[in-house]
This record gives C-alpha cells, structure tokens and sequence, in this order.
C-alpha cells in the first residue's frame, strides 16, 4: 500500500494500481469510455485526463500507475479543460439522434455529456455515418454511434475467446469490423451490448419495447445451468402488476460466479415466455380430446384418478420425474407428496442413465472447487464436457487465464470447439475415452509409486502427454461434465476420475446440466436419498428403472420428456401406456397432448419465487417477477392444493416462507459424504457399434429456451445434422449432405448427414433437443445410420 | 566536413550523386564497405571483447542524438536496457526504417546505398546492449532498399559478422529484415513492434516503456536507421572526433534532407551547427533566385519557420528550437515567396487526418476537423472565428494523445498561424488564391 492525494484528500492505495482502480476503490468517479475494469486497458478514448502534479500533459488515469506521494487532481480547470475537449471531440461525429437510441437514459456518452458537453455544437460539417455491421439474430448494430472504444472488440478477445471483431481502416474511418460479415458465434455474445458505452450494439430481440427508466429491475437467478449466474429481469408497467411484462434480462454483478457477464441463452430466454405454447389454463382429456378446466375440476381430477390408482395399486405404482427448473421449494413438496403417497419412485436426474453408483455420491453434486478457484489454477482438465455451449459463462474466466499460464487438458468424445487452446486432448469414442481414461490413471499411479489401481491398456501419446502434465501441475481442477454424466459408463468414469483426483492432489467435480440439478438432488428428489440427505435402504426406482418396469401413474414437473431425458423413445412409449399422466408445465406440446392426461400450467422462473442450488452449493433465492400467465400458478402452490386434494396431512403451508423453513430444518443434516467404490477392473465394452453421441445445442436445453425465438436463429447447420467423420461415412456409404436415416430400435428419424472431422471413429453425433430429434431413441447408445430413399 | 559518417562510402562530390554513379562504384557490396574500412569496428569488439559498458560510455561521449525525430541521446537510451537476467528471455534491438515523414529521404539512402553500416551499428549495439536478435523494419515500399539490406545480410552471414559463433567467438546475433505494409504510423516506435508482431500498427500507450516491455513483451530498444548506421563510424573515428564535428549538446554531423524550391535539392550530412544559410548553399541556392519564404526544417510535423529567420539560424538541436521549431528528422522543406502557406497547412492536414491511426479521440477527430477548417479557409467558405477555432482545436490535441502524432498535428497548425496568419485571414476574406503561384 502507499499514499496518494487525490484532490487535496491523501488516500492509501495498492502499488500497481492505475489511478483509475485507485480512484474507484474510494468513490472518487473519474470519467471514462474505454476503461472497463473486466478487460485489458485501451487508453484510446481519453476521457480520463486527470491532473497530476509535475507533469506538463494530463495523464490517462486508466493507464497512469500511482506512485508514492502521487498528487491528482480529477476535478481541476486543467482536469475539467482535457476532459471537455475529448467529449467536444467525441461528440463532433456522434450522432444526435438519442430520442430514437435505444440505449438513450442508459447511455454513458449520453450521461457524461451532460456534465462535460456543450449545449450549442462549434463544429459546423457534416458528420461520419457508418454502414450497419450485420452481426446475427442477437445484435443489432448502429456503427454511426460506435465511438471507436474497442470495448467490444476486447470482450470478444478476451473474455468470448473467439476475437469476432477487430477495427478496420484508420483514422475517422476507423471501425469495427467482422472483416469477412458474419453472424457472432460466441455463446456470450449479448455481453457485447452491455459493454458498448452508447447505443452502437443493442438486443435485437429487446430494443424498441421500452425505455430504461420505464424498467423495473428485479433481481433473478439464471435459469438455464448449474452456475446460477446472477441478473437483473427488467419489466414494464410498474404501476400495474397484472399487466407487467419481462422486457429484458441483463446482468447483475457477482463477482464470486459470474463476474459481470452472462451467456445468451440466459439474456434471450425471455423470449420464450410469451411463446403461443404457454399453457394457460388446466386443460383435462377426455376420451382423446382436451378441454380447458377450472383449476379446481383439474386438481378434483387429478386426486380422484391418482387417488384410485394409488388405492387399487398402492403408492408404489406412482412414478414422478422434476425438470432442472423446478426450484428447491417446489422439489421437496414434490418429493414430499411422492412419499406421502406411499411411492419412493422420484427422480430429477433426467441426464443421467447409469446410477449403480448413487449411494456413494455426494447428495448432490459438486464442483469440487469454487468457481471463482477456476482463475488461478495451473491445469484444468475436463472430461466429457462441451464447456463452452453447456457452461458458458466459465469460459470468461478460462478464456483470459490462458494467458496467465493456465493450461487445459481435455478427453472429450469429439473436438468440441473450445473458445479457449487446450494443451493436450484426447478424442475418442465412449469406449476408447474410458480406456484411455483408466491407461492415464494406471499411468499415473505408476508415476507415483502406487500399485496399479487398473489393467489397463497402453496410454496413447496424448493420455501420457496429459499424464505428464498432471503430475507437473500443482493446482489442478479436474470436471466431469455433462457428456460423462449421459454416459453409459458414468459411475466407471466418476471412479477413475476420483482416483485421479487423489493421485494427483486435484480438486474434482461434476457439471451436470440444468439451473437446479443440484438443489432438486439436495431436497430429496432422488429415489435413493430422502429431504435430509439420508440414504434410503431400499431405493425406489430410478428414471431409467421407472421406464422399464413401467408405473400406472406419472406425475411430471417441468419437463419435456420427448426433449429432455436420454431415453426419450422409451420414455414416451412407456408414457403412452400409463393409465395417468399429470404434467405440471408451462409449456404444452403435441407430443404431451399424446401422452399426458391433464395438464396443469405452472409458472416458469419468472413468474414464480423460490431458490436454486448452483454447483458450489450456494443457494440462491429469486421473487417472481410478473403474476403467472393466464391461469397458470407457482407450481408450489399447485403441489400444496394437490396434497389437499389428496387429503395428505402436513401440506397446510400458507406461504413461501413456510415451505422453506421446513425446507431448511429437514436439510440441516450434514451432507453424508462416502468414498466411491475404486475401479478394478473396466466393464466389458463392445467394440463395432456405431454410438450415438447426442449433445443438447445450448439454445435447445430447456423448454424455455427451446421456445425464445431468437436464439433459435442461432442455431447453425452442423447443429441441427447427424455429423460422422469421413472414414464413417465412407464405410456406411454416406456423403456429406445426403439424407439419412438413424435408428435405435424401432425408433427413427431422417436427417441431414454432415462429414465433420471432429467426430472420433464409431460416433454419429445427432444432438438432442431439436424438434426433428424430439422423442428419438436414446442417447449414448448404439445406433445404425443407412441411406435415406427419400 | 560532408558525407563522412552514414555515406562515407558515396562519393564526396555531390554534383556526381547520381544513380550512374552510384550503380558504378556499387557502394552497397561488402567489398565496397570494407574498402573504406567497414567491419573493423565489430572485429575489433568480437576480437578484445570490448565490455558493452564501454561502447555505451563511448556513446554517450560523442553527444550522438536519436535521428529519428525526438534527439534524444542515444548512449543514455541504450543504458536503459535491463541487463540480462536469467530465464528473462529475449532482449530486442530495433532498426526503425520506416522512414515516411514528409520532407525526409535519408533512410533509404542508407539502406540503399551503405546497407553494411547499418548493419554493422545494429551488431554494435545488440553486443552492447546483449540482444541476441536485432530487426530492420523497413517501409512496405522499400522494394529497392530491402533488396539491398537482404542482400547485405547475406553476405555479412557469409563472411561470418552475423550469425552463430560470430568469427569463431561466443557472441552470436541474428539479425532480420522486415517490411511494414505501409503506413506513416508504423514509425513510431510501438506501432513498429506491434507490426512486426503481426497485429494493427497501432501506437501503444507509456508506461510500460519499451525499454522494459517491447517487441513481444520483452525489453527492446529502437532507434532511427541514421543513428544506428553512425555508430562504426564514431567507435572507429572515435567520440571525441564526432563530438567535436558538432556543437556541444548536438554532437558530430547529421543528414538534411533538402527538398522544395532549391537548385539542387537531395541529402547533406554536414555537420551539426553549420549555418542554414551554407547548406542552402550547398543545395544550389532558391530556384530562378526566387526569395525563401519559409523553410519546414524536420520533417512535416515540426513547426514552419519565417525565411529570414531561419537564414539566421544553426542547424543543430538548440539553434532550430531558438527559432520556434525542431530539427527533427532533419527533413528541410523549402518553401519561396510563390507558396500559399495555407495551401500547405491544408495539405499537411490532409496527410495527418489519413494517416492517423485513429485509436485515440483527440487525433482520430480532431485531425479530420483540422482538415475541414483549413479547408473551408482555402476555398474562402470561412469565418474569422474559423482561425481561433482552429488553433483551439489544434491546441485541444496536442498532449492529449497515446503518441505524438497528436503533436505532429498539432504544431504545423500553430506555426503557420503564428507566422502566417495574415495569408489565413485573406483567404477568409479575399476568398481563395490570394497568393500567386
Ligand atoms: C507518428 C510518428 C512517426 C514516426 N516515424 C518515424 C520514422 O519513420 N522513422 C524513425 O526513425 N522514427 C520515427 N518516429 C520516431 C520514433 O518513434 C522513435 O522516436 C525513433 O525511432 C527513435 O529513434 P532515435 O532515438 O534513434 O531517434 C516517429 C514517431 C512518430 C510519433
Ligand atoms: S495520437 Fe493518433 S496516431 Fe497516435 S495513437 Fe492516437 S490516434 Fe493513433
Ligand atoms: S478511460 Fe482512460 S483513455 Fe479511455
């Protein structure tokens, strides 16, 4: 620490700092464009001349080191007279065109003008205008108010990890530029518009509905992955409740998860609430036709069927599945209601199809580290985990460590393409990785002088080189993502990886998909675990159980079997034969027309309050922000009068607060932590099939973002194909472009074959969640493609 | 005293300057480099293992100032050089070649016609300052010039000055030449190292000073072709030889590049402190006797000085800064009584506003207003208020920039208002073409 004086005050400041940092760690607001505290320093807009004793010129305070005894001046003639003049200047070619900007009242050219322009202009010609950059379905552009601060391009550097944007040209026609047009690939591009100072990048799907100072901002927790990112909805209307729309999503700093950004599918979900899909009043099916029902014939119902079934049948012929949106609250009533009803058939692990493992895990899952631990590793490695579309906002802090010296190791079942260089990788298909997998930890072990833990097969170049570079490293993060989770061989995986973990002194942890995943396991969502986390002697069923030894009566929450789950064929068939489906949803479907009986509209994260379990364990509580759609209720209001319906006892919560504290007390109990069983030997694994490999693209994960119009248009074409590398496309005959034909079973899709090289031999990716792959067989499992007639 | 130092291998009589001549006697070969003495310098360092600190302290005694425009001491600029430290990687020495402000045609000379000297002062100083690697960065349209400095490395590597295990000792330096793709902003010294890093010549802002955090990260020093290219000399000659040639803080001889309105316009090294008026004299005197009206002495970015002043004026650092400019490059713009002075500004401005990077707000908008005032005033659209606007403008930029090209705007402007301002004032009100050309 060391002194300064910062306009006559002396100050104790960090060494190193600019006089910028220096200034805004103790309030003092010095001006400035380019500056922003998350990216590389600029100096290039100049706004931030302040003066400073002994020297001749002002200095820029976001590039000007303090030093001892340093004398500044923010506010001075000399000060204020630099600061006017860069303003002069930066007005003389923008625009004035802020009532019909959609950034006018949150604009910070706007903001500062007012206390460093000048009413009247002394600059007489014309000025610049800029061609519209066309940068996708996501931003809109008006490069005539761009004021050349590079913020953008900076982010998209440094934090995106992709550098889309560049400047072109110099001069006055100095701009930013794609150079070849083409539409943003980042996940994280949306970032871009809250970076940008004035209104030159703007929220296509969000501008023109309303001024910033008409919005209310409510704070929410993001609703699409396991981080809980922080953000602000902001809604119209404040004055009347009932008609008060979300109209935007932005972020809300924490520093601890997500910084300042978010990932698009978090900003442009919103769409998706107002989608013709809503469910908005119970609807029952009688005889093979729906017809819309009062809440109170719809909950009758729902209690005299199930309430039949479960008499003539026992509890035990109920079944019941939550979605990841479902909030910690609405989780335990849910399980609650299960159980009371005599069933322990409840699960919430819709991604997930090998459990032999559960009773070792953790309650819930982990990230083994904190997030913001991600910064300051030496080696991360991840396994099975298409970061950057599954966990988007993890890449801005991988994406800038890569150049303090971090380096990332992967064995992934393709080559997904990573914002950020990997140091080492390993693709391969699911067998060859859990091969690979057990050669690195017996390679490993034998490093270390333990005794082999696993036979395994030889490590292949790359597995040795991640070998070597695990045993130099010493911090070290391991992460199982998502794909790893899917697999077949999850529970062989999860073991390896501790072991590893254990040899190597890393951190390890899962990042499963889904804003919830985490809380709905923690409250007992799961057959083998109750509310408080103690292990059940006799587990219910799990989803895969559940589908193959079928229930008479499901009860679903806030999912879309047909795009949600593996087994998505099996589920829906197994759907179609139950004698009662009641889904709790915000959205209907043709497909959940077929299956479901009733239909009760719930109310997705905006309309309802509750709290979410992230990765780290932190539970966060968000308040709904507008009333629910139409007739649609918080589903933990639906669940409670369900129970009544039922005639269950202890359902009499009167509010929120009451479900949480019962909440709380059950899961005071301390997470029982266990050891995962080590692996001895490899399962056995069958060579020859074509497996499917079968990712979610990150706008098609939920039934919220699957309905958010504009990030549908994202959506590119090797997203929405069978993709194969060339040599298996050869020997199936197939040819990039051609129409083919997937089956598992006697389920089957038609859909475009892409030849991409990224794909390792015996794989054909054919992502989940599309519309065309909706009710398809199941992922992670064997398929066979053949040439289409059609 | 002429041509002693960076052309000492051209002939000494200027008349004979011509491409025959030069083509004729071939004074870009080794051969003819070493005729006159060339590599005996670097054999002598090579072979007594001069201490680097000595060739600095030699520096330093000799007064030699940076070439390049700023005059700033080179043996001092050297000693700011880290010294190596273990497992710190590279350290960089930089040529800047990139000569391409207006008014200034030295460089290529060199790198033309005397390629070996320079090459020869870039081994000097990464010996001295223990850079193992030194780069030449020449302007993009250098295509002669580049030939001949390639060609120059060639046979320096063959005859073993460059390279691994230089004439059999420890001492190894690589020494590369590079191109920029044009443009006036890859001159200034950080642009350059962003160039040759392969990114957007943009100027980098200070702190970090190259001399810690340069060519890709590492300490750098870059000095000016004209500089480097006069250091076998003065190590040969010796400092107190080049120092005297001078005048006591401008030290040894230095080369004017005389253009314009003169008989025989082309490049002087004279030295330093010879009256304006003899090298005037030396360039043949004003075309068709013409009177001098005004003389640009370093280059287009310094201030115009009024003819009769500058017949008065010593050209060495001090002398021109006494008559409210700089030296400069040593860029001597010569301008007689036919010149509309606001043509001129006009035209200067139109370079600066193109050549702008456009990085910073002051220079990325102010030069392009810069240049519409004056242009308003030339065609007689403006107001009187437009010359006031124009010097606040002008004044808005300077010392508000990443670099100085903010200055190289800024000073031109003040200097023909200082000293014209009546020809500004009738284009305003006689309308345009006030002065006969
Ligand atoms: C806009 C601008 C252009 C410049 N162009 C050149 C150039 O072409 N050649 C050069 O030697 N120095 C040029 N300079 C000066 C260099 O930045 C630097 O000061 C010089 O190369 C240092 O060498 P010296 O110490 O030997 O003079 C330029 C500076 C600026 C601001
Ligand atoms: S002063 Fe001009 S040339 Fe220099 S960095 Fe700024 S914009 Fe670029
Ligand atoms: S904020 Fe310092 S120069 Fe832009």
């Amino acid at each position: 620490m060391i002194d300064i004086q910062i306009n006559g005050q002396t100050y104790q400041v960090l060494e190193g700092a600019s006089i910028i940092e220096a200034a805004d760690e103790h309030g003092i607001y010095i001006p400035r464009f380019c500056y922003h505290k998350k990216l590389s320093v600029a100096a290039n807009c100049r706004m931030c001349l302040v003066e400073v004793a002994n020297m001749k010129k002002p200095m820029p305070a976001c590039s000007t080191p303090v030093s001892p005894d340093m004398v500044i001046f923010t506010q001075s003639e000399k000060a204020l007279e630099a600061q006017r003049s860069v303003m002069e200047f930066l007005l003389i070619n923008h625009p004035l065109d802020c009532p019909v900007c959609d950034q006018g009242g949150a604009c910070e050219l706007q903001d500062l003008s007012i206390g460093f322009g000048c009413s009247e202009s002394d600059f007489g010609g014309d000025k610049r205008a800029v061609d519209k950059l066309e940068l996708g379905p996501l931003l809109q552009t008006y490069m005539t108010r761009c004021i050349q601060c590079t913020r953008c391009i900076r982010f998209s550097r440094e934090l995106g990890g992709l550098s889309e944007l560049g400047m072109i040209d110099r001069g006055g026609g100095e701009k930013v530029s794609t150079y070849v047009e083409r539409d943003l690939q980042s996940e994280l591009s949306g970032n871009m518009i809250d970076v940008c100072p004035v209104g030159a990048l703007t929220a296509k799907p969000s501008r023109f509905a309303g001024r910033s100072w008409e919005y209310v901002e409510h704070e929410g927790v993001a609703a699409h992955d396991c981080l809980g990112s922080n953000m602000y909805w902001h809604s119209s209307q404040h004055d009347n409740v009932e008609t008060r729309e979300v109209m935007r999503v932005v972020p809300k700093e924490n520093e601890s998860i997500n910084e300042c950004w978010i990932s698009d599918r978090d900003r442009f979900s919103f769409e998706g609430l107002t989608h013709e899909s809503r469910l908005l009043s119970p609807m029952v099916k009688h005889n093979g036709t729906w017809k819309e029902a009062s809440w109170e014939a719809a909950l009758s119902e729902c209690a005299d069927k199930l309430g039949s079934l479960i008499d003539s049948n026992g509890g035990d012929c109920l079944g019941v599945l939550a979605g990841p949106q479902t909030t910690m609250e609405e989780g335990f009533l849910l399980q609650k209601l299960t159980r009371a009803l005599g069933s322990k058939h409840i699960d919430s692990r819709l991604r997930e199809q090998d459990f032999s493992d559960q009773a070792c895990r953790l309650p819930s899952p982990r990230l083994g580290c904190q997030i913001a631990d991600l910064d300051s590793l030496d080696t991360l490695f991840f396994f099975g985990c298409d970061v950057r579309t599954q966990h988007p906002v993890l890449t801005t802090r991988i994406n800038p460590s890569i150049e303090e010296g971090l380096s990332v190791c992967a064995m992934n079942p393709m080559d997904y393409a990573y914002t950020f260089p990997l140091t080492e990788q390993v693709v391969a298909g699911p067998s060859a990785l859990l091969q690979q997998l057990a050669a690195l930890v017996a390679l490993v072990a034998k490093e270390k002088g333990e005794s082999a833990v696993i036979s395994a097969e030889k490590p292949s170049a790359q597995t040795q080189a991640i070998a070597k570079r695990l045993l130099n490293s010493e911090k070290i993060a391991l992460l199982m993502g998502e794909h790893a989770l899917a697999s077949t061989h999850a529970s062989a995986f999860r073991s390896l990886l501790s072991q590893l973990a254990t040899l190597v002194g890393a951190s390890f942890g899962e990042l499963p998909y889904g804003a919830n995943t985490v809380g709905l396991q923690y409250v007992g969502c799961v057959p083998h675990r109750q509310a408080d986390g103690m292990a059940l002697a006799e587990p219910g069923l799990d989803i895969v159980g559940m589908m193959e030894q079928p229930r008479r009566a499901y009860v679903l929450c806030q999912l879309e079997p047909e795009s949600d789950v593996l087994q998505a064929a099996k589920t829906l068939k197994t759907l179609d034969e139950a004698a009662l489906v009641i889904c709790l949803t915000a959205f209907e479907s043709d497909a959940m027309r077929q299956y479901a009986d009733i239909m009760l509209p719930v109310a997705p994260p905006s309309e309802t309050s509750g709290q979410f379990m992230n990765i780290e364990g932190s539970i966060q509580s968000f308040q709904a922000v507008t009333v629910p759609h139409g007739d649609a209720r918080p589903a933990w209001k639906v669940l409670r009068v369900l129970a009544n319906f039922l005639k269950l006892d202890h359902f009499e919560y009167r509010s929120l607060e009451a479900v949480r504290n019962d909440l709380s007390v059950v899961c005071e109990s301390e997470d029982s932590v266990c050891e995962l069983p080590i692996l001895k030997t490899l399962p056995s694994l069958k060579e020859n099939e074509l497996i499917r490999l079968a990712p979610w693209p990150m706008v098609r994960s939920d039934a919220l973002v699957r309905r958010a119009s504009s990030l549908q248009k994202t959506l590119r074409a090797e997203q929405v194909s069978a993709l194969v590398n060339a040599a298996v496309a050869s020997t199936h005959g197939l040819s990039d472009g051609s129409q083919v034909k997937a089956r598992q079973g006697d389920s089957e899709i038609e859909i475009t074959l892409r030849v991409d090289d990224r794909i390792p031999d015996q794989c054909v990716m054919i992502p989940s969640g599309l519309s065309i792959s909706a009710g398809f067989g199941s992922a992670e499992q064997a398929v066979t493609l053949e040439k289409s007639n059609a | 005293m002429l041509n002693e130092v960076c052309y000492r291998v051209m002939p000494k009589d200027i008349s004979s300057w011509d491409d025959e001549t030069l083509s004729k006697e071939k004074t870009w070969t080794l051969e003819a480099y070493r005729a006159v003495g060339g590599y005996q310098v670097w054999e002598k360092i090579i072979r007594e293992k001069t201490p680097p600190m000595d060739i600095i302290a030699q520096l330093k005694q000799s007064v030699l100032r940076g070439r390049g425009g700023a005059g700033f001491p080179t043996g001092l600029k050297w000693s700011f050089m880290p010294p190596q430290l273990p497992g710190k990687g590279e350290k960089y020495v930089l040529c800047n070649s990139d000569e391409s402000e207006p008014g200034t045609c030295k460089d290529r000379f060199i790198l033309s016609n005397n390629p070996h000297q320079l090459l020869e002062g870039m081994l000097i100083a990464c010996y001295a300052m223990g850079a193992k690697v030194g780069y030449n960065l020449m302007r993009g349209e250098f295509w002669l010039p580049f030939n001949r400095c390639e060609e120059a490395l060639r046979e320096a590597t063959e005859a073993g000055y460059v390279g691994a295990n230089i004439l059999g000792s420890d001492v190894s330096i690589a020494l590369h030449n590079a191109a920029t793709l044009g443009a006036y902003i890859c001159g200034e010294e950080t642009a350059l190292m962003n160039a040759l890093e392969g990114k957007r010549p943009n100027p980098r802002f200070k702190p970090p000073f190259p001399a810690n955090f340069g060519l890709w990260g590492q300490p750098t020093t870059i000095n000016n072709t004209e500089t480097i290219a006069s250091v076998p000399v003065i190590l040969q000659r010796g400092a107190d030889w080049f120092a005297g040639a001078g005048t006591e803080k401008s030290g040894g001889t230095k080369i004017f590049c005389v253009s314009g309105h003169v008989n025989k316009p082309g490049n002087y090294e004279i030295a330093l402190g010879t009256p304006f008026s003899e090298l005037l004299e030396m360039a043949g005197g004003m075309r068709n006797g013409a009177k001098l009206k005004a003389v640009i002495p370093g280059g287009s970015s310094m201030p115009v000085i009024p003819g009769d002043v500058m017949m008065k004026t010593n050209l060495d650092y001090e002398g021109v800064m006494q008559s409210g400019s700089m030296l400069g490059s040593g860029g001597m713009i010569i301008m007689d009584e036919s010149t509309c002075m606001v043509a001129v500004a006009r035209r200067l401005s139109r370079f600066y506003m193109h050549e702008s990077c456009g990085q910073c707000t002051p220079c990325r908008e102010g030069s392009g207003w810069v240049y519409r005032l004056m242009c308003a005033i030339e065609e007689g659209r403006a107001e009187m208020s437009d010359i006031d606007r124009l010097r606040r403008v002008a004044k808005q930029i300077e010392g508000r920039t990443i670099c100085v090209f903010g200055e190289a705007i800024a000073w031109p402007v003040e200097g023909f208002l200082k000293h014209f301002r009546h020809e500004f004032e009738a284009c305003i009100k006689q309308g345009p073409r006030t002065v006969k050309r």
